[in-house]
């Protein structure tokens, strides 16, 4: 079995280079409180670290930032192989059995990761490859990673390297120190039994350790279904323009992470942390899963300035739900369609304007009522079977334009035939032809039972109505016009 | 009982204004040997007398594919024999008064859009679409986007919108409209909508409710084909409404052709042959 470490050495630091890759080759601190805690000039206070370097750029310690970053990690190490060891923040182990065919040789998947890295902001993580994870992680520390050793060549690996190495705690390596162990290959050939004599339990995993072996089996972790990033403003952004604007980057690290793993954005929940402790939280259907971080950030932009945050906005978290991205297949008789995601933004655009209830698909209910008509989610999907050509009929069929709601207006009968009819806002009209009635009843079961008798009337003006007698209420409606 | 004049023949029409005269040459068992005999009239001169949905598709055809002419993709010849769902890109007019038959063109042409396989983009301000109907036509309802607006800019903002989507036909049912709104709004859009469609390939369809003061279009010159509907004869036949007849008058064809007219006959049901 063949192991790869992927190491974050300073995780805090890689965290903020991620979100501003501008700052990278800079002097970079992060500060918690008044001191330094990881970056450049490390335990110093502040006002230290400014005294002794005026250019160095300073960063808030974000752990959620720093959790992105571990995400991140997570995701390239997952878009590499299913097994994937995730050994605390910064640190993730992969298991390489099987891979063989996607990457034949140790250098191959060096690339890979390190292109993967690149994608998702985290360019300088360490590598190590080795036969166990201990040789792997020792293989990623040791003079900035990037060593691969084969199974044959681990203890002449690991024989020169200082035993700081390992991490052991300081207490054992001053003791060691004092008996002239300063390298792995010494403590490797230092007998087990008396070691563990002298030393206990820590002294004995440590020499394992030297000696290239795990202590804890491999455990595959499951892979994250929830996607989040998250970005934090000080101070509290106030209008629309900045917060897209940081939208963005959020948005744009949260597909990169996406895209390493092949997947796409399907569903996006955003939550505002305002100013006054208030929470803001929308959720965004995308109509085809995308990476386009365009089309969602104008997506959550629609949707944001519909109904805009009422106070400053501290803190931006966006979760996506992933989905795959369907290939489609292109007819070469059939007309393009528009993309998915540029026709979700068109919805969106149209939702805006008119209305979410206003946009969709028409759709007829299964009911014999003739106004169950309602609206539903557009989207462009070819189905295998909505893909076959319809033909339309040969010839034209009247249409009904709908009223809605339907005209109730005053009717002169005789013997329930309709004879005149009184329109909204016109005098009294005469039946000049008329069909039916024809009686329509149903839904008796429920709430909504409907009984009406419908007529075809051609009234003097030339319109053309259908018009109905509400048998139970005894009144008259017109509820559509022939055209 | 009404007989699909694009399918029986042709057609013969009397003077402007008058009932539409009846078929010459009639598909078998349409109408009977002396209903047919008392009907025929001589034809009107002034009139085209080819009437009838071929007609229609064959106008409207000419309309849309006036661009790909211009631009050489197409030889002259290739109008005669090219069919509405072939073509696309120009803005068309049809109106009329309520039940002259423009929501059935519409219909019928959004069947068509559907039919090959493209979206279609209803912009109601009426809030008049009837799914029924639609789905009657022949339209894949899934692949029409409904767009609901009393709002006369959000409607034609909508149809930009939808436009510059890829919609490759857009209906503008101005039915909801008021007429002054209409005269206020000069052609800026509708120049708009008609250089969109060129150069996106989305035919814009208007149904506009009332005329214009002047008998023409809204769209003026922006629209590649313009025509009028009036309806003609209701027929109600042994209790049943079976359909009427309208009247196209084209009051602008880009190329010439104004004042043609042809009958059309809007079907109840479809007969079975």
């Amino acid at each position: 079995m063949q192991v790869a470490c992927l190491l974050i050495f300073d995780p805090p630091v890689a965290a903020v280079l991620r979100v501003e890759p501008e700052l990278r080759g800079r002097p970079l601190g992060i500060v918690d409180g008044t001191s330094i805690v990881a970056g450049w000039l490390r335990g110093s206070t502040l006002a230290q670290a400014l005294t002794v370097e005026p250019e160095l750029a300073v960063r808030p310690l974000s752990l959620e930032a720093v959790e992105s970053a571990h995400a991140a990690l997570f995701d390239v190490a997952l878009s590499v192989s299913p097994r994937v060891h995730d050994a605390g923040l910064g640190r993730v182990f992969i298991d390489l059995a099987g891979t063989e065919s996607l990457f034949p040789t140790g250098r191959s998947v060096r690339t890979a990761l390190e292109a993967r890295l690149a994608k998702v902001g985290l360019a300088g993580t360490r590598i190590g490859l080795g036969p166990t994870r201990t040789v792997a992680l020792l293989a990623a520390r040791h003079r900035g990673g990037g060593h691969e050793i084969a199974r044959g060549q681990v203890a002449d690996f690991l024989a020169p390297l200082p035993l700081d190495l390992l991490e052991p705690p300081d207490e054992l390596e001053d003791r060691l120190s004092r008996w002239g162990i300063h390298t792995l290959g010494q403590l490797a050939q230092l007998p087990r039994a008396a070691l563990g004599a002298r030393l206990g339990a820590p002294g004995t995993q440590l020499a394992r350790l030297a000696r290239g072996e795990d202590l804890t089996p491999f455990e595959p972790a499951s892979p994250r279904m929830r996607h989040e990033e998250s970005a934090s403003f000080e101070p509290a952004l106030g209008q629309l323009e900045p917060l897209a604007f940081a939208l963005r980057t959020v948005l744009d690290a949260l597909c990169q992470r996406l895209s390493v793993r092949g997947l796409a954005v399907h569903e996006l929940w955003v939550e505002l942390e305002l100013e006054d402790r208030r929470t803001y939280a929308r959720r965004i259907a995308v109509g085809a899963p995308t990476l386009e971080v365009s089309v969602l950030t104008t997506l959550v932009r629609l949707v944001l300035e519909q109904a805009p945050p009422d106070a400053p906005v501290e803190r931006l978290r966006v979760v996506a739900s992933p989905g795959r991205v369907e290939p489609a297949q292109l007819d070469l008789f059939a007309p393009p369609l528009p993309a998915p995601a540029e026709l979700a933004v068109t919805v969106a655009r149209l939702e805006a304007l008119c209305g979410p209830e206003n946009v969709g698909a028409p759709l007829v209910e299964d009911s014999h009522r003739p106004e169950a008509v309602r609206m539903v989610p557009f989207g462009t999907r070819r189905s295998p079977l909505s893909s076959e050509p319809r033909q339309p009929p040969e010839g034209a069929l009247l249409a009904l334009r709908a009223l809605r709601p339907p005209w109730r207006v005053r009717v002169n009968e005789v013997e329930g035939i309709p004879r005149k009819v009184e329109l909204p806002r016109t005098r009294e009209l005469r039946v000049a032809q008329h069909a039916g009635p024809w009686r329509l009843f149903g839904e008796w079961w429920g709430d909504r039972c409907f009984a009406r008798d419908y007529f075809d009337v051609e009234l003097a003006d030339g319109g053309l109505y259908r018009l109905y007698h509400n048998l139970e209420g005894d009144t008259w409606f017109v509820d559509g016009i022939y055209d | 009982m009404l007989q699909q004049i694009g399918l029986a023949g042709r057609v013969h029409m009397v003077a402007e204004g008058a009932e539409v005269a009846e078929v010459a040459e009639v598909a078998e068992g349409a109408v009977s040997a002396p209903q047919a005999q008392v009907l025929e009239q001589p034809p009107e001169p002034r009139l085209r007398s080819r009437g009838s949905l071929e007609e229609l598709d064959r106008l409207l055809a000419h309309a849309l594919l006036a661009h790909a002419e211009r631009a050489g993709s197409r030889g002259i010849g290739a109008i005669r024999g090219i069919r509405i769902q072939d073509a696309r890109g120009q803005l068309i007019e049809i109106g009329g008064a309520p039940s002259s038959g423009r929501t059935a063109l519409a219909q019928r042409m959004s069947a068509q859009v559907t039919a090959r396989g493209e979206l279609v983009g209803w912009v109601d301000t009426a809030n008049a679409l009837d799914p029924r109907s639609l789905a009657r036509a022949g339209a894949n309802v899934q692949r029409v986007l409904w767009v609901r607006s009393d709002q006369f800019k959000q409607a034609l903002r909508a149809v930009e919108l939808l436009q510059k989507a890829g919609f490759a036909l857009v209906v503008l049912d101005l039915g909801g409209i008021e007429p002054r709104l209409l005269q206020r709004l000069g052609q800026a859009p509708w120049a708009r909508f008609q250089r969109m469609a060129r150069t996106r390939g989305a035919s814009v369809l208007v149904l506009s409710r009332d005329l214009h003061p002047l008998g023409q279009c809204w769209s003026g010159a922006c629209a590649a084909l313009g025509l009028v509907l009036q309806k003609q004869r209701a027929c109600f036949d042994a209790g049943l409404f079976e359909g009427f007849e309208t009247r196209a008058r084209v009051v602008r064809q880009r190329g010439g052709g104004d004042g043609d007219a042809f009958a059309l006959q809007l079907r109840q049901r479809l007969q079975k042959h």
